[in-house]
């Protein structure tokens, strides 16, 4: 389903235009920021998918009375499936990627492909981990496999993008929300927002994430989400 | 004969008064207006905004940038106190006041702007007393280019720091364990 997805999405920006006689947009990153706009959606669902199971589904279908008795430690059984689902969320990233990069050189040409996409791609790698982190966190602390994967979605998909909202409503900076930082992933397109055609309200622009900042709260996400997780999957007991 | 005499003295006398009357009343208007007074509403004053141009149509953010407007005085009379107000998106963000123009001759009033990334509107608009002059607004739509955003190394950094640390965790125990000789623990 996932890969469906990853196929089919960036497939939609190229088919569409031209069927409805639509002209593509004018550059390749205005083009690219389009289509990765889904990247994130897509991230989220491949998270849940292979990390919401990571620690939860080895007490819930009880798998764990098999594995954790191997001559394993607990803590290498959790890290490999936190890795393991680690590297099925890059492979749809870098799957989604490629398919927007094979599109790019179909339409703009090879010259058009900026260092800004290799940026993107990058920052969706990290934003990648700490997707990973969260919901293994979550797959760590829940009993159920699908409660699990759901507050993870959910968190990552609804309640962190309203908090953030709300916080720029009242105008406070969202620096420290981790779905604020991921908007960098098309912000390093340099691609231009809406048109503003109405008396300049709140200028919700100042709440663009910092670079280095954003880096820094997805690699603390990621780090913190995974440790917390390890720790807990490692103490819990079958039951 | 002396009444005749006196006659005609009175009619010359209130001749030259009227010649003299009118003079000063035809001249009058004149006066006034050289010494800078308007006589028409301010509203309908003849000021004409031209043109209105950018030192850079495609600037970079945060780059300085002058825009430049040019306003003519239509009129045959000199035209005082003129304020030009700039506007970025609708606001307000300079007022140049006292512009004085003489009759068919035009300036250029510029200001400098720090260019903020995306779509902007930048208009121009002349008034006086307050005023707004009739249709003296003159608007142009301006594209910032956005900075280009931090650098492939920070990136390429952050994810070795976050493989290092998850890949740590599996070797760290297990190296630590090998240099002092502690038994490999196994689960149960």
């Amino acid at each position: 389903m996932v890969v469906a997805l990853t196929i089919f999405i960036p497939l939609i920006f190229y088919v569409i235009p031209p069927a409805f006689n639509i002209d593509y947009a004018e550059t390749a990153n205005e083009f690219a920021q389009s289509n990765l706009g889904f990247v994130t959606l897509l991230i989220i669902i491949s998270g849940a998918v292979f990390a919401g199971d990571a620690v939860s589904g080895e007490f819930e279908k009880k798998t764990g009375l098999l594995l954790f008795p191997t001559p394993q430690r607990r803590t290498s059984i959790f890290v490999g499936k936190f890795i393991a689902a680690l590297i099925a969320t890059f492979l749809v990233v870098i799957l989604y990627y490629l398919i927007t990069l094979l599109e790019i050189v179909q339409i703009y040409g090879l010259s058009e492909i900026s260092i800004e996409l290799l940026k993107s791609f990058l920052l969706a790698m990290i934003y990648a981990t700490s997707v990973v982190a969260i919901i293994y966190f979550f797959s760590s602390i829940l009993k159920r496999t699908i409660t699990s994967a759901l507050i993870g979605f959910f968190l990552l998909m609804m309640i962190l993008p309203i908090i953030t909202s709300v916080l720029m409503f009242v105008e406070v900076d969202p620096w420290f929300i981790v779905t604020h930082s991921a908007s960098l992933i098309t912000d390093v397109l340099g691609v231009g927002g809406g048109f503003q055609t109405g008396p300049r309200g709140v200028d919700l622009s100042s709440f663009d994430p910092d670079f280095y900042i954003g880096i820094g709260v997805m690699a603390a996400y990621t780090i913190f989400f995974f440790f917390v997780g390890i720790i807990i999957a490692k103490r819990r007991k079958m039951e | 004969m002396m009444e005749t005499k006196e006659i005609k003295k009175i009619l010359i006398t209130t001749i030259i008064m009227a010649l003299l009357l009118s003079a000063i009343l035809l001249t009058l208007p004149n006066t006034s207006a050289q010494n800078g007074g308007m006589q028409v509403p301010p509203s309908q004053a003849p000021i004409k905004i031209t043109e209105l141009s950018f030192s850079d149509d495609e600037p970079l953010e945060d780059s300085e940038i002058t825009i430049f407007a040019t306003v003519l005085n239509i009129g045959a009379t000199r035209v005082t106190n003129i304020t030009l107000s700039f506007y970025l998106d609708y606001d307000v963000i300079r007022n140049v006041t006292e512009i004085t123009i003489n009759a068919n001759e035009s300036i250029i009033v510029n200001m400098t702007w720090v260019a903020e990334k995306w779509n902007h509107n930048i208009s121009v608009m002349a008034s006086i007393d307050d005023t707004p002059l009739k249709d003296s607004m003159v608007g142009k739509d301006i594209y910032v280019e956005a900075k280009p955003i931090g650098d492939i190394s920070s990136l390429v950094l952050a994810l070795m720091i976050i493989f290092i640390i998850v890949i740590g965790t599996v070797f760290i125990p297990s190296i630590w364990m090998a240099l002092t000789n502690a038994p490999k623990k196994v689960n149960k």
